[in-house]
């Protein structure tokens, strides 16, 4: 049976543990330690190593749902979460001092997963900080001349989740019948 | 039996997963005799925290910052002593879970006694602004000059602790099928769309509709910047550009029905065929008891569309021209009409003529058109005009057979459950 993986990538605290929760059809393996260094200032834990989830699709068919480590040092296990991956999740977290820069340094640093598979973006948060809105993510990536799907979301919310990896699997495919 | 010593408390609960929420729910129906109900956030006086999950920290910032401050309960494995908190051990034991809601209660009462004494002696918070209504027949903004106080008006009011509260304006997206399309958005008399021949009479004219009297305002409001009240005989609607907000005091079912009716058919006795802008007297409307009311711009435009198109779409529009879509729509805060994704996604692609698309995606035309209705409402969808996108509509390929297809339909169905 072939396995399939989708990506969940993005900054220290953006929710990439709490949106693969809500997906995952089984408790989610956690590898969360206390943050010891700057990003304490935005989460007691922290992803060190990788979060796992699975949601099973069919008879004995899983799709893996991988967490990246959010820390920019851990970027060596990147290429390796990736491969065999379907798509890319890429969650932003809005109340961040420059949400357009950890949206660029992620895109920059999966770009070749990215054409090869596909990316739709998460902004979570935005009931703490509104601005910048998601017309402005999407002026953004204009001037990137890419064209995905962003939404708010709420990584808590099992329906912002799953829409949002709804528009992934419709972005690399739009012939798929509902 | 329910205690009789205390109120019957509305608590949300936060930092817990589906499982840990309706087992909480359970432990304060029932071993707790009901004193509290579970409610949502922006229903709730109490909040209870599982300090213990991973995004506590930026949730109990959230509730501490809330004006007026709602009494917090804190559930933790370790002792926590946090200020204007109160503390239970985790596990929580009936009577400590008791005595914490009792202690809220009397936090409660306190605060209750503490703002009706200062009601009594307040001034007024915000300085008075003489707004006039504007005498206009149908819809036509004011045109005399005025002070531009509207800003800073907008400020006072939404610099209010009670915009802490508008919670319940980030409305999460509806999924609408196949199924119950009929039922939710309305039927079209009149038009069998099974009859190609018959879909360029499925066209409608948003001006006649509230849509196009909504649309207009917003722009005058947006031009102005000033908050403006649509009035009707029906129920008024306050536009607020600065945070791209909408005000209105009616719920989804009347909104629909509204929606749907030609203003020039409704009859003159009803008041609803003249409508009127105005200045808002913010003396005047009350916005604070009615905070669920407030609606994302974008969010609301996009449903009245809907509703007003029922599955026609803009005569503005050319079914056999391309149109094109500028941005993915932000589906998790809007009604999702069936294919509306995948309309998305092949739009995205490039621009296609509606015919097209309706052809490639083999989908019935109105869930196209209702689609196309609101992208075009929202100001995310246009008809090509140029040369240059005529001619990339004409090479856009039609759809791939994608390897993984079965696979991603999978997923799909996975997540639509």
């Amino acid at each position: 049976m072939s396995q399939y993986k989708i990506i969940f990538t993005g900054p220290v605290g953006a929710g990439k543990t709490t949106a693969i929760s809500s997906l995952s059809d089984v408790p989610l393996v956690k590898t969360d330690e206390s943050a010891s260094d700057m990003t304490k200032e935005r989460k007691a834990e922290t992803t060190v190593a990788m979060d796992y989830g699975i949601m099973h699709i069919n008879e004995g068919e899983k799709i893996h749902l991988y967490g990246t480590p959010g820390q920019e040092r851990f970027d060596f296990m990147w290429d390796i979460l990736t491969a065999g991956g379907i798509g890319l999740v890429l969650l932003l977290d809005n109340s961040r001092t420059d949400p357009f820069k950890d949206m660029q340094f992620f895109l920059k640093s999966f770009a070749g997963f990215i054409q090869k598979t596909g990316v739709a973006i998460g902004v979570t948060q935005m009931d703490i900080s509104t601005q910048p809105t998601i017309d402005n993510y999407h002026q953004q990536l204009k001037e990137l001349d890419m064209s995905i799907p962003v939404f708010s979301v709420d990584a808590r919310e099992k329906k912002d989740v799953s829409i949002l990896v709804q528009a992934l699997m419709f972005s690399l495919d739009p012939g798929i019948e509902e | 039996m329910k205690s009789k010593s205390i109120d019957r408390l509305a608590v949300a609960l936060y930092g817990m997963d589906g499982r840990t929420h309706k087992t909480m729910t359970l432990f304060i129906q029932g071993p707790c005799k009901g004193i509290a109900r579970i409610v949502d956030e922006p229903e709730a006086n109490v909040d209870i925290i599982d300090a213990d999950a991973m995004d506590a920290r930026v949730t109990l910032d959230h509730c501490l910052a809330r004006k007026p401050l709602r009494p917090i309960i804190i559930l933790s494995l370790e002792k926590l002593k946090i200020e204007h908190t109160i503390f239970v051990e985790k596990p929580a034991k009936t009577e400590t879970m008791i005595a914490a809601l009792k202690e809220a209660n009397d936090w409660l009462k306190r605060e209750k006694k503490k703002t009706t004494k200062l009601k009594k002696r307040e001034e007024p918070s915000y300085t008075e602004v003489k707004v006039e209504q504007v005498k206009a027949s149908k819809l036509k903004p004011s045109t005399e000059k005025q002070t531009p106080f509207e800003l800073s008006t907008e400020k006072k009011i939404f610099n209010n602790p009670i915009e802490q509260k508008k919670t319940a304006k980030h409305k999460a997206a509806m999924m609408i099928n196949e199924q119950n399309f009929s039922s939710f958005i309305g039927i079209v008399r009149g038009v069998d769309f099974n009859d190609s021949e018959q879909w360029h009479n499925a066209r409608y004219n948003p001006k006649h509709y509230y849509q196009g009297y909504v649309q207009s305002s917003i722009q005058v409001a947006y031009e102005k910047k000033q908050i403006i009240k649509l009035n009707s005989g029906w129920k008024p609607l306050i536009i607020l550009p600065h945070s791209h907000e909408l005000w209105l005091n009616a719920d989804d079912q009347q909104l629909r029905a509204f929606a749907g009716v030609e203003v020039n058919s409704m009859p003159a006795s009803s008041g609803t065929s003249v409508m009127t802008l105005s200045k808002v007297n913010h003396q005047k409307e009350d916005f604070s008891s009615e905070l669920d009311k407030f609606q994302e711009m974008n969010a609301f435009i996009w449903k009245l569309a809907c509703w007003t198109s029922k599955g026609r779409y803009p005569q503005a529009l050319n079914l056999t021209e391309p149109v094109y879509l500028k941005q993915w729509p932000n589906f998790t805060r809007l009604f999702i009409t069936p294919h509306a994704m995948r309309i998305a996604a092949l739009l995205i692609a490039g621009p296609r003529s509606v015919l097209d698309i309706i052809r490639d995606l083999k989908v019935k035309p109105q869930f196209v058109f209702i689609f196309i209705s609101a992208a075009y409402a929202i100001g995310i969808l246009g008809q090509s005009k140029r040369q240059a996108d005529i001619i990339i509509s004409a090479k856009v390929p039609s759809i791939k057979s994608v390897k993984k297809k079965s696979l991603f339909s999978r997923i799909l169905n996975k997540l639509r459950g």
